[in-house]
């Protein structure tokens, strides 16, 4: 406790360089707070979209399909649908079950043959529907089994569509033949998500297996457990109960993996933490030259100071602890008031969100992104911060202070 | 103008793009017949005012066999309607008219108009593209020819053509076929792409004869592009030199 009240005094005794020192780790935690948050906001905005959009908590699929996926084998898809639907909508720990087929087509438009791309959802059910991000911006839900579809506004634009509006849409087959349907547009459908900013419509499931020549099937399940489930436990749930069910066999022939499993994302992510990472140590480290220099001209100037505690009884340890325990002070002090601003700042930006696509243009279409991110930071990340600020100081001070233990009482008292 | 390109096997088709070598009076070594006399017998053979043909496609690939029944009517004036007969597809239709084509499907309110590099695309899911299903065109105006000699197939004493195409615009710039010395049939075709790429074989077998045509009854193209994949092109009823109404070419009508 002595230690510390002495640190903190020391401290004080060169107001400017203390500050200099706190500023330096003041504005790392700022920067690291602003940098982690918005990782934060892409990387929960991304697995909300992967999630909502494609795979569900856990995804279902032909496992044939997706050993060939490449080529897009519509043949394997998802047999028993309806049945697969609802079995898993019974089962306790699944909260919604619901089909999704995507698939690439092209509008036949003037002689010109537009690439697009096409899901057969349930209107009902699907998330895409409900999801936060979800409006719909004009028109009404296709009927079930309608040729009814909801365009993207982007699309709508560009054909210049409106509820009302037909087009005709070419596909390959899952019969490997090709097949063209006219739809009627029923309405406008806009997501925040860039996946589903461009040429996209959405159509009834079971209208799209028909189209498909899948029959009353569809190309994949998403299922969502109930909040705070498992991911791992409900593939395994998922699996045992369509085993009771529809066979093993038959369930055999199905891929039933968690969202993380099914999508690539999961490494994008797991790399952008250590990216993240990497770039907390850089800032951190950065300050950490300032504070080096500061404390190593402070064991300088206090030379004489530190001979006279020498022979005055105090070890090595003891002066090596002093100076470690004012880099300690100096690094919290900074880190919290940076804290504190970069958590007022954060939630101010979570609140009015982040405009990716004001920051980057369309450039951002493909990426899973939403046009606009709410950055956020969690306690945890806030403790991380504080621990590796503090850390970082003490490690960077630790040279000068093992510096001033060894400085001799009588060579430093004899020094002018 | 080539129904019998249909029976030679829709493969012959590319035959079509053949013997258009008749302004040339290459002559083989060795006494063999001039190879326009060759092609133009090959041409005799694939040329009806009127066809009608029923055939059945086979799609081979990694996953299993797809198959299909269609119907072909074709005319001399170079008008082909493809309709399919079997499975889900049924009631699409493929026209052809000179260098455009047509696609009809039941559900779609517009009649689609392919052009361009879409005449290549895959017809039916098969290693047949629309242009081969359906290609017509005046093969003697269309390729130079040259008799390279002779080779067997299948057992059989062919000649061995090749065919380069006068314009860049074919689908196939070189072929190199074997054409049957007895049937005037061809037996076995290796296409190649302006790249000088092999892209396509075909080769052709039970050879029947009906009006005094030779016809291939059974031909097998690969896309040598893709692997594990064949096509086996069955047919199973030939008939030539009937009425054929009108309405079978209007695109305007092909809802009937």
């Amino acid at each position: 406790m002595k230690l510390i009240h002495t640190a903190w005094r020391n401290m004080w005794r060169n107001c400017g360089r203390t500050i200099l020192s706190a500023s330096a780790i003041f504005c790392s935690t700022l920067a690291l707070c602003f940098l982690l948050a918005l990782e934060t906001g892409f990387i929960d905005d991304m697995k909300t979209n992967i999630t909502n959009h494609v795979t569900g908590d856990v995804r279902i699929m032909n496992k044939k399909y997706v050993e060939n996926e490449r080529i897009m084998p519509l043949q394997f898809f998802v047999n028993d649908a309806q049945k697969t639907l609802d079995v898993l909508n019974k089962t306790g720990g699944i909260r919604n079950a619901t089909p999704r087929t995507e698939t690439a087509v092209s509008i036949y438009r003037n002689g010109e043959q537009i690439p697009c791309k096409a899901l057969g959802i349930d209107f009902g059910t699907s998330p895409i529907m409900s999801g936060p991000n979800s409006h719909l911006v004009g028109g009404t839900i296709p009927s079930p089994l309608s040729a009814g579809v909801l365009v993207t506004p982007s699309l709508a634009e560009e054909l210049s569509l409106k509820p009302g509006s037909r087009f005709t849409a070419l596909t390959r087959t899952a019969v490997s033949g090709s097949n063209g349907k006219t739809f009627t547009v029923t309405g406008i459908l806009s997501l925040s998500d860039s996946d589903f900013s461009g040429r996209e419509f959405f159509a009834d499931w079971r209208t799209m297996g028909e189209y498909l020549r899948m029959g009353d099937n569809a190309m994949q399940i998403q299922v969502f457990l109930d909040k705070g489930g498992n991911l791992d436990a409900g593939a395994k749930l998922a699996r045992s109960s369509l085993e009771k069910s529809i066979g093993a066999q038959k369930t055999d022939e199905l891929q039933i993996v968690p969202w993380y499993g099914a999508s690539g994302f999961y490494g994008f992510v797991k790399i952008a933490g250590i990216v993240f990472l990497i770039y907390g140590v850089i800032f951190f480290a950065l300050a950490s030259t300032v504070i080096f220099n500061t404390m190593m001209m402070s064991v300088l100037e206090r030379k004489k100071e530190i001979g006279t505690l020498g022979a005055l009884g105090m070890g090595k340890r003891g002066i090596i602890s002093l100076f470690l325990t004012e880099a300690s002070l100096i690094a919290l002090v900074g880190t919290l008031a940076g804290l504190l601003a970069g958590g007022i700042l954060v939630a101010l930006w979570g609140h009015f969100g982040f405009d990716v696509e004001s920051a980057y243009g369309t450039d951002i279409k493909g990426l899973g992104y939403s046009k606009l991110i709410y950055p956020a930071l969690t306690v945890s990340q806030y403790l991380a911060i504080l621990i590796t600020g503090i850390c970082m100081s003490i490690a960077a001070c630790y040279l000068p202070a093992r510096m001033a233990s060894k400085i001799e009482p009588a060579e430093a008292l004899a020094d002018r | 103008m080539s129904a019998t390109a249909y029976a030679t096997a829709f493969a012959a088709i590319f035959m079509t793009a053949l013997a258009s070598f008749a302004a040339q009076p290459a002559t083989a070594e060795g006494g063999a017949p001039a190879v326009a006399d060759i092609v133009k017998k090959l041409e005799a053979n694939r040329i009806y005012d009127t066809s009608s043909m029923d055939a059945k496609l086979a799609v081979s690939n990694q996953f299993g066999i797809t198959a299909n029944e269609f119907t072909v009517y074709e005319r001399k004036s170079g008008d082909t309607l493809v309709v399919i007969t079997s499975g889900s597809d049924r009631g699409q239709k493929v026209l052809r008219q000179k260098q455009n084509i047509y696609l009809y499907y039941p559900e779609a309110e517009d009649v689609i108009w392919l052009k361009g590099s879409a005449l290549k695309d895959s017809m039916m899911g098969s290693d047949f593209s629309y242009e081969d299903l359906t290609d017509d065109g005046t093969i003697l105006d269309r390729f130079d020819a040259q008799l390279l000699g002779e080779d067997t197939f299948d057992g059989a004493k062919c000649w061995h053509i090749i065919l380069t195409a006068k314009a860049k615009t074919e689908t196939y710039a070189k072929q190199e076929i074997l054409v049957d010395q007895t049937s005037y049939v061809m037996r076995h075709a290796l296409l190649f792409s302006a790249a000088g790429k092999a892209i396509r074989e075909l080769s052709a077998s039970d050879i029947k004869t009906v009006n005094g045509k030779n016809i291939a009854f059974s031909s097998v193209m690969k896309d040598l592009m893709k692997k594990n994949t064949s096509t086996t092109m069955t047919l199973t009823r030939v008939e030539i030199g009937i009425p054929l109404s009108g309405k079978y070419f209007n695109r305007e009508e092909l809802s009937w």
